[in-house]
């Protein structure tokens, strides 16, 4: 007798998708160079590529986080990431248990495996997967862009466990414009969006950018995401 | 709409004026920005070397080799047999 269909739920795929979310995000932020992922970086790195991802015209996984005083928090990139770890996609360094009441937490820096890079070059074999993947790669590089030392105007002192390109990273995430009004507001949740039919904040501000570099000459996406991060960046500098 | 503090979660037309002169980085797949970043390099090369070159003080048994990896730290580590094999076909 032939087996009984089962049908693959929504909920399953949405556990799905953010599993795909979240390697491709720590295989981008590898091969862009950038600091290590820990817990606290890979929420506000979430919550940023949700802010930003339709100006890619890619559907953000969430509208809203939650607020926790460590920033953005995800329940199920947090569950995404324990499966990443137990199927040997991603290491753990500095594990640190975390009980939380509603979810088991865990700190600690997570970085992808070799065999998490094979999955995640199979899964960008697809177009969709092919299209995540490049806007994350984006979102990265242009963090390195403008992190990068030789076009170093602004200072940063790290302390010990730190890096001058980990800190200068923290200050781009803590200054987007959409987490930025989402912080300014009550509650015990960050939203993207007031209404489904506005834009997000950032993606207003990376249109901004668009159209005043359009006068300027040819750019790529790459190089508006970079000038928006540089942009962040000297603001939280000029606050500090 | 209630705002707090107006335009705090929009650019000021300052700082989009600051971004002038502002340098495209390469564009393409991973892969073809290397080798552009690869061909500057090797050009930034030539010049600082134009003199032992005119003089020939570089030898033509020297080679250059750009190796691309996306993620050099981990598939280095995790994939040295690949590299044994690229060592033993060189020597071939």
């Amino acid at each position: 007798m032939a087996a009984k269909r089962k049908t693959v739920t929504r909920a399953d795929h949405d556990r799905l998708f953010f599993s795909r979310w979240v390697l491709f995000l720590l295989a981008a932020n590898e091969a862009a160079g950038l600091p290590e992922v820990s817990r606290q970086r890979l929420h506000a790195l979430l919550f940023m590529s949700f802010a930003s991802s339709r100006y890619y015209s890619i559907e953000p996984l969430r509208q809203r986080a939650r607020r926790t005083p460590q920033g953005p928090y995800y329940r199920n990139a947090h569950l995404a990431l324990g499966g990443l770890v137990l199927g040997c996609m991603v290491s753990v360094e500095d594990f640190k248990a975390h009980p939380a009441p509603r979810d088991l937490q865990f700190e600690g820096v997570f970085r992808p495996t070799l065999k998490g890079l094979e999955v995640a070059r199979t899964m960008r074999a697809t177009v969709t997967g092919s299209r995540l993947y490049r806007f994350l790669l984006d979102m990265c590089l242009a963090s390195a862009y403008a992190t990068d030392p030789r076009r170093g105007d602004i200072v940063a002192t790290p302390e010990p466990g730190t890096t001058r390109e980990g800190i200068l990273l923290d200050n781009i995430l803590e200054e987007d414009l959409t987490y930025r009004r989402a912080m300014k507001r009550y509650g015990d949740i960050l939203e993207l969006q007031d209404s489904p039919d506005e834009q997000t904040p950032t993606v207003e501000g990376l249109s901004s950018i668009e159209e005043s570099l359009e006068q300027q000459g040819a750019y790529n996406r790459k190089d508006v995401v970079a000038a928006y991060q540089t942009l962040l960046m000297r603001r939280s500098a000029r606050a500090a | 709409m209630a705002s707090s503090a107006p335009m705090a979660d929009k650019l000021f037309s300052d700082e989009l004026q600051s971004l002038q002169g502002l340098e495209a980085a390469p564009s393409g797949e991973p892969p073809s920005r290397f080798v552009q970043r690869c061909q500057d390099w090797f050009e930034a090369w030539l010049d600082a070397n134009k003199h032992p070159l005119e003089k020939g003080e570089v030898p033509a048994s020297q080679v250059l080799m750009f190796i691309f990896a996306e993620a050099p730290d981990i598939e280095r580590s995790g994939n040295a047999s690949s590299q044994d094999r690229m060592t033993k076909a060189l020597k071939a």
